[in-house]
């Protein structure tokens, strides 16, 4: 099941993307639930104890508690990282702050059924990798994490450290061996840091900041192949949108 | 006995520095890559064994010099700089090197080879300390981007000749003190002339940085042209709007739907500057891409961009209205020599990344993936340096530059590091 949510105060624009996002995610999904909030109060108020959607469809002109807010309490308070999170404005100037949220995209009303179905299916893609599980042994027992709540992998000595959204867990393994079974969303920025992109919160040429505020450097023999990384996973996200 | 043990054993030491300053002398013509330094280490040490054997050999002679040039040439095929810039290389370090030896043994004729050697390295710091002083000034990268390909060539006429001087020198029956002078004028020529080249690539840069300003200066003037004009056209709306209003109403009543959406829309395409493509509210972004859009729009069927950049871009405008209007002309001008004459710019922020990707459509002269590119343009001296500018500045921000054409489209791909507040 695919959770979308849309907040705008714009009732109209929210019924008309609510039912065009019924029609086209069929295509996509078995089963969607859809959730509409008319403001940006009444949005924060629900996702504080529960799990948010899986892509959250944000109008960034809310009167009391604009989009701009709305993002970074889903990021900064909550630490959710998972959700996607997909602008939706009718003006093309954009505040630093909203950048700073990791959006999936910005959309400009109105928004046409072939942009939404292109944003549908880059979620997607995005949500499946984070589905994929990561395996580990340890004292003989096979312990499973979804790669979507790793942030990084940190390896001292023999063990290897993953640090999650919340919590630590530690392993005797080394990096170069697991590195191979991570999705793609994983790289490798120094000989002892594997990092997930999706919670990456600032990139520089030698650093990543992490979500958690963490830096992590990267070695020089690794920033070449970051570089081409990020450029890689640019391209992959532009694919659909061809000339 | 105790003689050559000693020779042995300082002759080594002092080749170890002579290298090193060859290697820093090369440096100031050549740029070396990252990627390739350890094979630079690698053959640096191979040319310091095959010269130090040659020396110990050989001493000061015929054999020696040829092992030496010999050396250069094979080092300098390690660089990828453009061959007449390597040839300008080449020459200038044997030359330096050569007359560096050719004053100690005329001017300590008389003396040991190991005090004479170490005069020798000690000359050629002195210049290599002079040169790096010079070309700190402008930068090694300017000249490179700046002079031309005769220009370049010219240049390295000098210290080729100089060299065919010193070896007329020798053979000839010259007296010490004479051929000594004559040494040493030459070395002060060439390194004259070095000083030259370095300040006239340092006067073409102006000249490129004042064309880029001027540039820009239309682009402003371009981007409040058509904010007066999209003002002009609101201000214009809301004199009407009651009309507007009092019309809408009047359809509304007679559940005229679509007339009603008809006559919004020509509301909206009114409000619309067509001459207005980015909105970012980045006015030097909007300005540039306006004024080079405009163009675009002219010579082009499609023009396609997708901008997600915020209002406040913490890069320094002059850098990419090199970046940006380059790319932009190269495009354009691309473009419109093919039938299909598209064009599309996706210019995107992400944490504290800027990914600049552009496609057109292009005639299939060159494919594949490629460093650099040769001009098409009839001017070959004043073109080509654009994509050289624009490397240099994604370089500045620690970023890489792609190219890729195929298929009668090129792709250009940039990233670029951008320091957030």
């Amino acid at each position: 099941m695919y959770r979308i949510g849309i907040c705008d105060d714009d009732k109209v624009f929210c019924a008309d993307l609510e039912e065009r996002l019924y029609r086209i995610s069929e295509a996509f999904f078995e089963k969607v639930e859809i959730e509409v909030w008319y403001s940006g109060e009444d949005i924060m108020r629900d996702i504080c104890d529960r799990t948010l959607c899986d892509l959250l469809f944000l109008d960034i002109e809310l009167v009391e508690k604009d989009g701009i807010e709305v993002g970074r309490f889903i990021r900064d308070e909550l630490e959710d990282m998972r959700t996607q999170i997909v602008y939706v404005s009718s003006k093309q100037d954009y505040a630093m702050q909203l950048f700073k949220v990791q959006p999936l995209d910005f959309l400009i009303k109105p928004v046409s059924d072939k942009v939404l179905a292109e944003t549908l299916s880059r979620s997607v893609r995005r949500q499946k990798s984070a589905d994929i599980c990561f395996e580990y042994k340890k004292g003989g027992i096979m312990f499973r994490i979804p790669t979507g709540d790793i942030a990084y992998f940190a390896s001292t000595d023999k063990k290897i450290r993953i640090v999650k959204k919340s919590g630590e867990e530690e392993f005797y393994g080394k990096l170069k061996s697991i590195a191979d079974r991570l999705p793609a969303d994983f790289m490798p920025i120094h000989q002892s840091y594997i990092v997930n992109r999706r919670y990456v919160s600032e990139y520089s040429y030698d650093t990543v900041k992490m979500a958690d505020k963490t830096v992590l450097s990267i070695s020089k023999p690794y920033r070449k192949a970051v570089r081409d990384r990020l450029k890689q996973f640019r391209k992959a996200e532009m694919g659909d949108w061809d000339i | 006995m105790g003689y050559i043990n000693y020779y042995f054993v300082i002759e080594p030491i002092v080749n170890v520095l002579r290298v090193l300053l060859i290697r820093k002398l090369m440096g100031l013509f050549l740029a070396e890559k990252d990627g390739k330094r350890a094979l630079l280490n690698g053959a640096y040490g191979a040319y310091f064994l095959i010269t130090t054997v040659l020396y110990i050999v050989f001493g000061v002679s015929a054999a020696y010099e040829a092992g030496c040039f010999a050396g250069l040439f094979g080092l300098m095929l390690l660089y990828d700089n453009a061959w007449e810039r390597r040839i300008w290389a080449v020459f200038s370090v044997f030359f330096i090197d050569m007359a560096c030896m050719l004053v100690a043994v005329y001017m300590l004729s008389d003396m040991e080879i190991a005090p004479r050697f170490s005069f020798q390295v000690f000359l050629l710091l002195i210049c290599v300390a002079l040169m790096r002083c010079i070309s700190s000034h402008g930068g090694y990268s300017d000249i490179e981007m700046e002079l031309g390909r005769g220009q370049t060539l010219i240049s390295a006429a000098i210290p080729t000749v100089s060299a065919a001087v010193l070896c007329a020198l020798r053979r000839g029956n010259t007296g010490n003190t004479v051929s000594a002078l004559i040494c040493v004028s030459m070395l002060v020529i060439n390194i004259g002339v070095f000083y030259l080249c370095h300040m006239m690539a340092e006067n073409y840069r102006q000249l490129h940085e004042s064309g880029i300003y001027r540039q820009q200066t239309y682009a402003y003037q371009n981007q409040l042209d058509i904010i007066m004009e999209s003002q002009g056209r609101i201000r214009a709306l809301r004199h009407d709007m009651k009309n507007h209003i009092l019309a809408l109403e009047l359809l509304l009543q007679r559940q005229e739907w679509s007339e009603a959406k008809r006559y919004l829309s020509s509301m909206q395409g009114f409000m619309e500057n067509p001459a207005e493509y980015a909105t970012t509210g980045n006015d030097a972004v909007d300005s540039l891409l306006n004024y080079k859009l405009r163009r675009a729009k002219e010579m082009l069927n499609t023009v396609e961009t997708k901008i997600n950049i915020p209002e406040k871009l913490i890069l320094h405008s002059f850098d990419l209205n090199v970046v940006l209007g380059n790319l932009l002309d190269n495009a354009i001008d691309a473009a419109a020599q093919t039938d299909e004459k598209r064009l599309r710019v996706e210019i995107k922020l992400d944490r504290g990344i800027l990914f600049i990707n552009m496609r057109n459509s292009c005639r299939e002269t060159v494919s594949g993936h490629f460093i650099r590119l040769e001009t098409t343009k009839a001017d070959a001296a004043n073109h080509g340096i654009g994509l050289g500018n624009v490397r240099r500045i994604v370089e500045k921000y620690h970023g890489d530059m792609d190219m890729a054409c195929e298929a009668g489209g090129m792709e250009i791909d940039i990233i670029m590091y951008v320091d957030e507040l």
